[in-house]
């Protein structure tokens, strides 16, 4: 490949520049959803949870969902550019920066679904009065602030560099207000030896950081579920489980997302069907992984055969089968499939296995969730259909929906300032020429 | 780019449709016309109320399923019935009537009232109804402690004709109210419209010991339900000094290993966020001078 730096820099801020009809159109797009999901907001508030389908048995529904599985994007992304930024993968340039905003925004994006599901909001401010130690509800907003203030230096440290490259630059045509931003927050980065220094070694220290903090967190997370005795959560593999799962799901997206801006950004030239192959086996390794996990923690839950145990995946296997076999065998035989035999590694199809895995995640989690809720110890005392059984509604709906088109929003704004390929990773690596 | 999109369109649909197919199978069974129970009974009440519930329902796999907003219609006199009053279902899928205490009631040549509810049907739900009677019983209740010894004494008579007939060879049964409902704690027998029960030494009450005991006639066939309450002060006073746990999540504080490992952690966080914030403070020194 021959690129020299002008290229480069063209070819990775298009939208830095100028703005295109499509990035409009899109935006104005996720812009609707959100607007929808903001009236669903308002109905919720005005009539209370009532237009969900949560109610005093399952008070967990959909809004846990998507906590759980954005916040496992997130620790994913952390991951996964935690674990290429330490171990210097000389693929890494091109989705590294993917993997660093998946991070971020899913963490900004994952706790309002909490607010969502909270009856008395007016309340919240307790949680942080009067704050239980001994609580892991306690322990996950802990977790969570540390994680972010953690990812946001991380992605920070390494805009730095392309800040500096975007301020400097003369190459392409970028607004003035935009130069002054650069000007700011390039932080008077100039490349000297010193700095660069500097900078590795903190970039070098947060990514070390971020991999062990989202190992906690997403451990917390899952232990706010193992530590209660509800059957199906009372696990002691929740911890790791749930890591392993959210790292699958986060490698899922880094995929979809890969695809995605390639296509809009036109960036074929960047990221290679030898990126998606390098991803594709960190999907296939970790959806093992997974597989493994899940297998264990059903036998086990099987073969002990408690009696709520016994109900649980009874109604799992009768209720929720065909959402139980599509997140537990084939949203991981798929990918398994698709990316271990060679003849089938072709971008498509590993976008198609990454979707499969995304989706069989979030239906994974729904499992994980609802039906324990609808399964209490104590026997219901309230037989109206809308206790027994859970379903969303619109609103519900509506605000997963909102949930993601705010992740597609942030992302296009990022890409309006920064660039979704890191520029100084890309001229680092080698095959770009100087200019 | 467009193949792919509309790959995953139609995967998402299958899945969508594959994976809420229980739903989506629930609201097919909606169409159809279903067939509600309809369980009615009678209630005469402390203060010589008398109740008419009847509580429609759905009988499915999953339970017995209230049904809510249904009108029912409930009637009397057997011979040419005559409409009290329509109530509509309420949450928990009983329609209750509180037959007005002015309302002179027909009996039938047995001295029995009749009474009839009907759910007359909808689009939804088929027609269903019930009928029952009852014989009017007067019950009262009254109690004493005699050296420690805790007695309901209880007299029930019903008036035919004008005359004071005692109620004779029947089962009372006591009751006191907890959470989810009322807990049978003696049993007694009417002879001669009198009867005498000892109630236990071991039934908890609030923690200053109040108890609320009730004397009924549970689903009588002649009498329906008829009970009497009286307050006493018979409970075990309860206790709610909970046992100290250190490992509960209700203690005061938490365990000193959670909060020195949370401390731990935090600090060598943080610390080195602390790092990596006066690193990029160098950065900006070293920018300076460079310039």
């Amino acid at each position: 490949m021959d690129i020299n730096k002008k290229s480069l820099l063209q070819d990775l801020t298009p939208e830095i520049v100028s703005t295109s009809r499509r990035w409009y159109f899109l935006f104005a797009l996720f812009v609707v959803i959100w607007a929808i999901g903001i009236y669903a907001l308002i109905q919720q508030i005005d009539k209370g949870h009532i237009v969900t389908g949560m109610r005093d048995n399952v008070v967990w529904g959909v809004y846990i969902v998507n906590f759980i599985f954005f916040m496992g994007l997130s620790y994913a992304g952390a991951l996964i550019s935690g674990v290429l930024h330490l171990f210097k993968s000389k693929w890494r340039a091109p989705v590294i920066r993917f993997a660093e905003l998946i991070t971020v925004i899913s963490l900004c994006i994952g706790p309002f679904f909490i607010f969502f599901c909270i009856g008395r909001l007016d309340r919240l401010p307790f949680l942080f009065a009067f704050p239980r130690i001994q609580s892991p509800i306690t322990w996950d907003v802990i977790a969570i602030i540390t994680d972010l203030f953690g990812c946001f230096i991380f992605l920070y440290l390494s805009l730095i560099e392309d800040f500096a490259i975007l301020r400097d630059t003369t190459d392409i045509k970028v607004k003035p207000w935009k130069k002054k931003l650069y000007r700011i927050l390039a932080i008077g980065y100039q490349g000297s030896e010193k700095q660069y220094r500097i900078l590795s070694q903190a970039k070098n220290v947060m990514a070390a950081m971020i991999i062990a903090i989202a190992i906690i967190v997403y451990s917390v997370l899952a232990w706010i579920f193992g530590v209660t005795l509800q059957p199906g959560w009372h696990s002691t593999i929740f911890g790791p489980y749930f890591v392993i799962a959210a790292v699958f799901s986060g490698t899922g997206l880094l995929i979809i997302l890969m695809q995605i801006f390639r296509k809009i950004y036109k960036l074929e030239k960047y990221i290679t069907k030898k990126h998606f192959i390098n991803v594709g086996v960190l999907l296939l390794i970790i959806a093992a992984f997974y597989g493994y996990f899940t297998f264990s923690d059903y036998l086990t839950k099987w073969y002990g055969s408690v009696k709520m145990d016994k109900i649980l995946i009874d109604k799992l296997f009768e209720d929720y089968y065909l959402m139980f076999i599509f997140a537990n065998y084939i949203g991981i035989l798929i990918p398994l499939i698709i990316v271990g035999i060679p003849r089938f590694r072709t971008i498509r199809n590993i976008v198609i296995a990454a979707v499969i895995a995304l989706l069989g995640l979030w239906f994974n989690r729904y499992i994980i969730v609802v039906p324990t809720l609808e399964t209490p110890f104590l026997p219901i005392q309230d037989f109206r259909m809308d206790f027994i059984k859970y379903s969303p509604t619109w609103v519900e709906w509506s605000l997963t929906a909102a949930g993601i088109a705010i992740f597609g929003i942030f992302m296009m704004l990022v890409s309006k300032v920064a660039p979704l390929v890191s520029i100084s990773e890309m001229e680092a690596s080698e095959d770009v020429q100087g200019t | 780019m467009k193949k792919e999109l509309l790959y995953i369109f139609l995967l998402s649909l299958i899945v969508g449709q594959w994976s809420f197919q229980p739903l989506a199978a629930q609201v097919e069974e909606e169409d159809e016309i279903l067939s509600p129970y309809i369980e009615f009974k009678y209630l005469k009440n402390t203060e010589g109320q008398r109740i008419l519930d009847a509580k429609i329902f759905l009988a499915t796999d999953l339970g017995l399923v209230p049904l809510e907003g249904l009108p029912v219609k409930f009637y009397t006199n057997y011979e040419e019935p005559e409409l009290m009053g329509e109530v509509n279902t309420d949450s928990k899928g009983i329609a209750r009537y509180i037959i007005p205490e002015e309302s002179v009631l027909p009996m039938d040549e047995d001295n029995n009232w009749w009474f009839y509810a009907e759910f007359e049907g909808n689009d939804r739900y088929e027609m269903t109804m019930e009928e029952l009677t009852v014989m009017d019983v007067n019950l009262s209740m009254s109690v004493n402690e005699e050296e420690g010894a805790k007695n309901i004494i209880l007299e029930a008579y019903t008036m035919i004709e004008g005359e004071k007939i005692p109620v004779s060879d029947e089962d009372i049964y006591i009751f006191v109210p907890r959470m989810f409902s009322l807990l049978p704690v003696a049993e007694g027998y009417f002879i001669d419209g009198l009867a005498e029960v000892k109630f236990p030494e071991d039934v908890p009450g609030d923690e200053n010991g109040n108890l609320t005991v009730i004397a009924r006639f549970n689903d009588h066939w002649q009498f329906g339900n008829v009970e009497q309450r009286v307050e006493t002060e018979w409970g075990v006073p309860a206790s709610h000094d909970v046992a100290e746990s250190h490992r509960a999540l209700w203690t005061q504080i938490a365990p000193r290993w959670m909060i020195v490992t949370l401390t731990i952690m935090l600090i060598g966080v943080w610390g080195h966020y602390l790092f990596a914030i006066v690193s990029m403070i160098l950065i900006k020194r070293k920018g300076k001078k460079t310039e």
